[in-house]
């Protein structure tokens, strides 16, 4: 063999393996989901799920954010933590890993909440059990499919106002009786009655993997957004700005080693994109303008970028916590203390 | 005879440059001399052989088929260039391997002709060396056996002997006579007569693009009696090397060089003259040897005239 | 003079069709292994590594003193720099330009086109194993260092979460053999088409390519436009190109770019083919 072949076949070797450990990652990384960033069991929500969040525990933890609020505290830990490890056994910055929060009516006037938690990590499950039947008043529990639901609150029509159910050692999961119920039951049949949602699976998938917080969600998420913004007559006028419905949002973020937020929003088009686009970059433009009073929001105007893609549109920040901190209301100077009056003569 | 080259009315011109103009003629088997100075549209002539130009007009034919744009004639035919170039990072046998592969050979077939064209211009002990090892004569020998490895039917050798020693000269003129005795159709070119006398007598002479004549060489050395051949030779003792050529009948006229070091022979045999000089030249101390031959464009001069 | 017969122009025992010239892939394979050899081992090959390997050592560096280091880059980030501004951008296409305008112009200025061209090959065999050659050697050169940066640099914190990074590694690969691929077909064409192509390419790369941050369809009319927008996960651009910044859906730029690299190559073939190679003595 030539040594030129040699050198490309070693070129090919140190890719290949690269390639295979890669694909191992993949493959064996803790952190790998179902469908982006969701775990398996997960899969079991509704189908009409119209939104989903999720905070991954360990990064926000880990943050610089977290560490900030910890050095706030004035005590070393909030005493619901203390009570809560006592009762329960968990500690919630050691034993949890991932929250979601999933439902189909965001905050809709007139309409009850259906928002459904469910928290990955490490449970006691038995201590978990006793402390909710022997702590809550009015809890009861019912068997749904080999699955024990307990239910907070029930009426005397049967209809509890919450329930909480592990779907298994390592997934509990709150909510309306409704929502437990159908996931507890989808989950014994073994069903992922979410991968029918392929709307909200496709956003799912767009989610950069490793971010500490992330949000997807179609019009409902939007549903308490603002239809349209004060224009130059101020508000009240009809010289508002019209904004453009979006289809779907996305939002992605890190805390560590700076803030870093990325939002995807849908529109209807590639113009209401465009415009859309504008209008965001007119409020940055606007802070930028505000530098001469607050310095500080030309820094921040400067971290934050907008591109459109087609009729999608982008909205980067990278805010470092040093900016953040001068965006903070700084304390009322204390008067100074005042010059002892002058002695008579 | 059978033609292996036709040339029809072929002419080719570079902008207002006419490098060869309405030449027709053929090459058959055995080995033809293309003889003539420098810018008379020989390397012209045996590109448009060889494939590398197309005919302004006219046609050039190569076994029957358009030369240009016939990939597989070179499958029968062979290319000897005149540039001295190569991969100089490769061995010989490793420039000849490239070039069999290139000829649509498995590799123990590309390494048994290899083996056999370094063994016809005597270059098996240094097939491993790089060729940009090799001195002038090793280089022009490794390109005359990457022309005939893939043992074609046509020859197309652009001065093939230029740099070579009179050892290795006389080594590739047998190989050339050979080839042409094999039935296979040899064009050489050359600007030197006598090299070209000594592979063959039959000849294309031209110059500025036409061909003045063709046929046989003894025509051609009929002419030379009127315009000898010069030699020039630089001697340590040049009075020692005139008085041992002076004597000899083909020694037309002997002048010595303004440094003093030079002598210069006129000699209407050539041949007869090296073949003759060589003893002289070494108790002489002969350093350097040249001959501008001056008489062939004399001669091309008396064709032009005539 | 004497007539001497012609050898017979029988069938070689050997079995070849000497009626045709060699199969294009036979030829093209021998062209690619007598070019590799002085393609890998060449002075511009040093050069490129040291140009398409520096990310690694850099990484290296990065992940030293990540700790040092102010903390408005991420390490994840930082890679995202190096795929779309470092490799896609610049150091891709110089080193396309550098290798590929020069796939013929050796050969000629070397004077060894000729035993290319006397050779029972089409000469698109010729022109598709000098491409391949060129491909093979700055592959060789780029992807290991691509893979080297991205694990240096994601493993900073340990082996978890790179697992959910590993599909963009995948895909920035990807589009560093397009990059090298589509600039190498239109250097390849260059390279064909003038004496001199290094300096045009010069324009083209730091000149003509701007033009992916103007508004409007402007940017359709470079190449660069298209790769950067199939990188996934590239960092904000900064200035004025920020205002402008477009990302052209996935689908159009793999037709746009697989198109350009048919008709980029199809031209070349068709001139190298055409051309007459007078050398000059």
């Amino acid at each position: 063999m030539t040594r030129s072949r040699l050198v490309v076949l070693g070129a090919t070797v140190v890719v290949a393996a690269g390639a295979m450990a890669a694909l191992g990652a993949l493959y064996l990384d803790p952190a790998r989901a179902a469908v982006g960033p969701l775990p398996p069991q997960a899969l079991s929500l509704p189908a009409g799920t119209r939104y989903v969040m999720g905070l991954d525990v360990k990064r926000f933890v880990a943050s610089p954010l977290y560490a900030k609020y910890a050095a706030a505290r004035t005590s070393n830990r909030p005493q619901a933590f203390e009570e809560l490890e006592q009762k329960t056994g968990l500690n919630p910055e050691r034993d949890l890993d991932q929250v979601y929060i999933a439902g189909s009516q965001a905050g809709v006037p007139g309409r009850t909440g259906d928002a459904l938690v469910v928290v990955v990590g490490r449970f006691d499950r038995a201590k978990v059990a006793r402390a909710i039947e022997t702590e809550k008043r009015g809890v009861t529990s019912k068997n749904v499919s080999g699955t024990v639901v307990y239910l907070f609150n029930e009426s005397a029509s049967g209809k509890g106002s919450g329930a909480t159910a592990f779907l298994d050692d390592d997934t509990l999961v709150m909510g309306t009786q409704a929502s437990v119920e159908q996931t507890v039951t989808a989950r014994a049949r073994g069903e992922a009655p979410l991968r029918n949602n392929a709307a909200l699976l496709a956003l799912l998938e767009s989610v950069r993997p490793g971010s500490t917080f992330w949000m997807v969600g179609d019009q409902t998420l939007l549903s308490n957004m603002p239809k349209a913004i004060p224009g130059p007559g101020g508000p009240g006028t009809s010289q508002s700005i019209e904004l453009p419905a979006l289809k779907s949002l996305m939002v992605t973020g890190d805390l560590d080693p700076q803030v870093s937020l990325d939002i995807t929003g849908e529109a209807a088009d590639e113009p209401a994109a465009k415009n859309l686009a504008d209008v965001v970059r007119g409020f940055v433009a606007l802070a930028s303008l505000q530098a001469n009073q607050k310095p500080e929001l030309k820094q921040l105007a400067s971290a934050i970028s907008v591109t459109t893609e087609a009729s999608r549109v982008h909205v980067a920040a990278r805010v470092p916590y040093e900016v953040l901190d001068s965006l903070q209301p700084r304390p009322p100077r204390s008067a100074p203390p005042r010059p002892p009056a002058p002695s008579a003569p | 005879m059978t033609a292996t080259l036709e040339y029809v009315r072929a002419s080719r011109w570079y902008g207002p440059v006419i490098a060869l103009n309405d030449v027709t003629t053929t090459v058959g088997p055995g080995v033809t001399g293309l003889l003539g100075p420098n810018g008379a549209g020989k390397s012209t002539f045996l590109k448009l052989a060889a494939g590398q130009l197309a005919p302004s007009q006219g046609e050039v034919r190569v076994l029957g088929r358009p030369a240009w744009g016939s990939p597989e004639l070179f499958h029968r035919v062979g290319v000897c260039p005149e540039p001295d170039a190569f991969w100089e990072g490769l061995t010989g046998f490793q420039f000849l391997m490239a070039l069999l592969r290139l000829t649509g050979f498995d590799d123990a077939e590309c390494r048994r002709r290899a083996e056999q064209a370094l063994e016809q211009v005597a270059l098996t002990e240094a097939r491993d060396r790089k060729i940009g090892g090799y001195s002038k004569g090793m280089r022009q020998r490794i390109k005359m056996a990457q022309s005939l490895a893939h043992d074609p039917q046509v020859l197309l050798l652009d001065e093939p002997l230029s740099g070579m020693d009179p050892v290795n000269r006389r080594r590739i003129v047998d190989l050339v006579k050979k080839l042409g005795r094999e039935g296979r159709t040899v064009l050489v070119s050359s600007h030197i007569l006598h090299e070209v006398e000594a592979m063959t007598r039959r000849v294309l002479l031209i110059h500025n693009g036409r061909i003045l004549a063709e046929g046989d060489v003894r025509e051609i050395r009929d002419l030379m009696d009127e315009h000898p051949h010069t030699v020039a030779l630089r001697a340590r003792d040049p009075r020692a090397l005139a008085r041992a050529v002076v004597g000899s009948t083909h020694v037309l006229s002997l002048t010595f060089g303004a440094e003093g070091e030079w002598v210069t022979v006129q000699t209407a045999r050539p041949d007869e003259f090296y073949s003759s000089v060589v003893d002289a030249a070494v108790e002489a101390g002969v350093s350097e040897m040249y001959s501008p031959d001056e008489n062939l464009e004399s001669v091309f001069k008396y064709l032009v005239a005539r | 003079m004497s007539a001497i017969p012609a050898v017979p122009a029988a069938a070689p025992a050997d079995g070849r069709d000497v009626s045709r010239p060699v199969p294009f892939l036979r030829a093209a394979r021998a062209v690619f292994d007598l070019s590799l050899e002085g393609m890998v081992w060449s002075r511009r090959s040093l050069l490129m590594i040291l140009l398409l390997g520096l990310p690694a050592p850099l990484a290296l560096v990065f992940r030293t003193f990540i700790t040092r280091l102010p903390p408005r880059v991420g390490a994840f980030d930082f890679y995202g720099v190096v795929i779309a501004f470092y490799y896609v951008r610049n150091a891709l296409p110089l080193a396309a330009l550098f290798y590929a305008t020069a796939l013929i112009a050796d050969e000629v200025e070397g004077k060894t086109i000729t035993y290319l061209l006397t050779r029972p090959i089409q000469r698109v065999s010729v022109l598709a194993g000098k491409f391949a050659a060129y491909l093979a050697t700055t592959l060789a050169l780029a992807l290991p260092a691509v893979v080297l940066t991205f694990f240096l640099l994601t493993t900073i914190r340990g082996w978890t979460g790179v697992g959910a990074l590993v599909p963009d590694l995948f895909r920035d690969m990807g589009v560093v053999v397009l990059t090298l691929v589509t600039y190498g077909a239109f250097f390849t064409l260059m390279g064909v088409l003038l004496r001199r192509p290094v300096i045009p390419g010069l324009l083209f790369l730091f000149v003509w390519e701007l033009l992916a941050n103007a508004p409007g369809y402007l940017p359709r009319f470079t190449i660069t436009a298209y790769l950067r927008s199939l990188i996934h996960h590239r960092p904000p651009d900064e200035g004025l190109a920020e205002i402008f910044a477009q990302v052209l859906p996935t689908a159009l730029c793999l037709e746009a770019v697989g198109g350009m690299i048919v008709v980029f190559l199809a031209a070349a073939a068709w001139i190298f083919s055409n051309r007459e190679y007078v050398l000059d003595q």
